[in-house]
């Protein structure tokens, strides 16, 4: 089928929308991670690097901007733009969200690493959320409901590509 | 620009709304769409602007079924009385965005009427009054210049001066790029010299449709003595009837010969003409038991 002129418009048109939200999103993130570093490097302890605070708040962003992209419908098609256009768009949109959103996040942890192992000794907390599924003995429903909530978690420091695309992948599922 | 409306039928639930409408349009003139509270009107103007399908029966324009057709989509825009309480854009930016997926959409015109109804484009249009919101309805409606526009009660919440405007830039818009309009409206008495044609819905099923002028000169008022009035109307189409003491005045609806005429005023019958909101009024009564 035939994309009309109208579908470039849409993606483009979604995709810069939600990219605002999600850039308050992870400045937001940025800041509560800064503090806890600073907390926790005043009281000599550890916290989660920015990759891993990001992970599982970015999932809850996808949800829920899911939710809100519903109600552009209605103003896209007083635009004359059909439904199978705007939903065709909203999905390249939110693939290329999921898309941006983990290389940011990516760029944003280097640039945290360099920083802080140049200039101080504060080490991050090595997370591993795969870890905490063995802690729970086999109950069937939680069972269903951690491996709906935490996410296959990937540390960047083992291996960055993997990382992002799994991310990536996770928060489009979301979506 | 063609719309053919066949047989169109739309329930919300067991709740009935339209029945078997059928009409065509096929000049690029504007019509005026007329129906008491509850007709259809709303209805079936969204389902001319693909909001939502009809239950059964059949709408083509152009000859292709517009639900969902992205080339008919763009060509048929809708207008009507829309809350913009959330919304936080300003007016130039309510613009860009329709110009962006409008076609036709002449930006410098609508710059041309927002001076004219006097809005702040800087201003966020939550923030204005609902006479205004109603006014960048309008704007957004003359300025898109879809081949089939449609005008849902859009001037709700405007005073006179700026319906007034409005009429005024609607028909040099008209004159200058004709296109397909559709006004729905209540106000017919302030609007009926607007129209081209008249489509009066009655309980979700056409009662009339028709150019103006003949709807006007098949309406009369018949005023005089009761009994000869009576005597005269034997055979029309009585649609009211009002009576002071000897004296009667009746609203007839059908052809009223020049012979006729003449019958009337040689008996000292009083004709005169009926008001497009006279005859909406009388033909779309409901009969009381």
């Amino acid at each position: 089928m035939k994309m009309p002129t109208q579908f470039p418009k849409v993606v483009k048109d979604m995709f810069f929308v939600q990219m605002s939200w999600a850039l308050w999103f992870l400045g937001f993130l940025l800041i509560v991670n800064v503090v806890k570093m600073a907390r926790a490097f005043f009281q000599d302890g550890t916290t989660d690097h920015y990759f891993a605070a990001v992970f599982i708040p970015a999932n809850l962003f996808m949800v829920v901007i899911g939710i809100i992209s519903v109600f552009f419908l209605p103003h896209y098609v007083s635009l004359g733009v059909t439904r199978k256009v705007y939903f065709k768009g909203t999905l390249i949109a939110a693939i290329g969200i999921s898309a941006v959103i983990p290389i940011l996040t990516i760029g944003i942890y280097v640039l945290q690493q360099w920083i802080v192992h140049s200039f101080t000794t504060f080490s991050f907390k090595v997370t591993d959320l795969n870890s905490i599924l063995l802690e729970i003995d086999s109950h069937v429903v939680a069972e269903l409901v951690q491996s709906i909530i935490l996410s296959p978690y990937v540390d960047p420091g083992s291996n960055g590509g993997l990382a992002v695309i799994v991310f990536g992948l996770n928060m489009l599922i979301y979506y | 620009m063609n719309v053919k409306v066949s047989e169109l039928c739309l329930s919300y639930g067991s709740q009935t709304v339209l029945k078997d409408v059928t009409f065509e349009l096929n000049r690029n003139q504007i019509y005026g769409l007329l129906g008491r509270n509850g007709a259809g009107k709303t209805s079936l103007l969204s389902i001319l602007a693909s909001f939502r399908e009809a239950t059964s029966g059949s709408l083509t324009i152009n000859g292709e079924v517009p639900f969902e057709n992205s080339a008919i989509m763009q060509q048929v825009a809708l207008f009507y009385n829309k809350d913009y309480k959330d919304e936080s854009d300003n007016v130039m930016a309510v613009l860009k965005d329709m110009h962006r997926y409008r076609p036709h959409f002449d930006m410098d015109y609508a710059e041309y009427l927002v001076g004219r109804f006097k809005l702040d484009p800087k201003k966020q249009v939550k923030q204005f009054s609902k006479g205004m919101q109603a006014a960048l309805n309008v704007i957004l409606g003359l300025a898109c210049r879809a081949p089939l526009t449609i005008f849902d009660e859009v001037y709700l919440g405007m005073d006179a001066p700026s319906r007034e405007i409005f009429y005024k830039e609607l028909l040099k818009d008209q004159e200058e790029h004709p296109r397909m309009i559709i006004l729905s409206t209540h106000l017919v008495s302030e609007m009926d010299y607007l129209f081209d044609e008249v489509i009066i819905l009655k309980k979700g099923e056409v009662l009339l449709h028709e150019d103006s002028h003949s709807v006007l000169s098949r309406g009369a008022a018949i005023t005089g003595n009761a009994a000869v009035v009576d005597e005269f109307i034997q055979s029309m189409n009585l649609i009211h009837v009002q009576q002071l003491g000897d004296t009667k005045s009746v609203m007839v609806y059908g052809e009223l010969h020049d012979d006729e005429r003449r019958a009337a005023r040689e008996k000292g019958l009083d004709l005169a003409p009926v008001s497009l909101q006279e005859l909406f009024i009388h033909l779309t009564e409901e009969t009381h038991l």
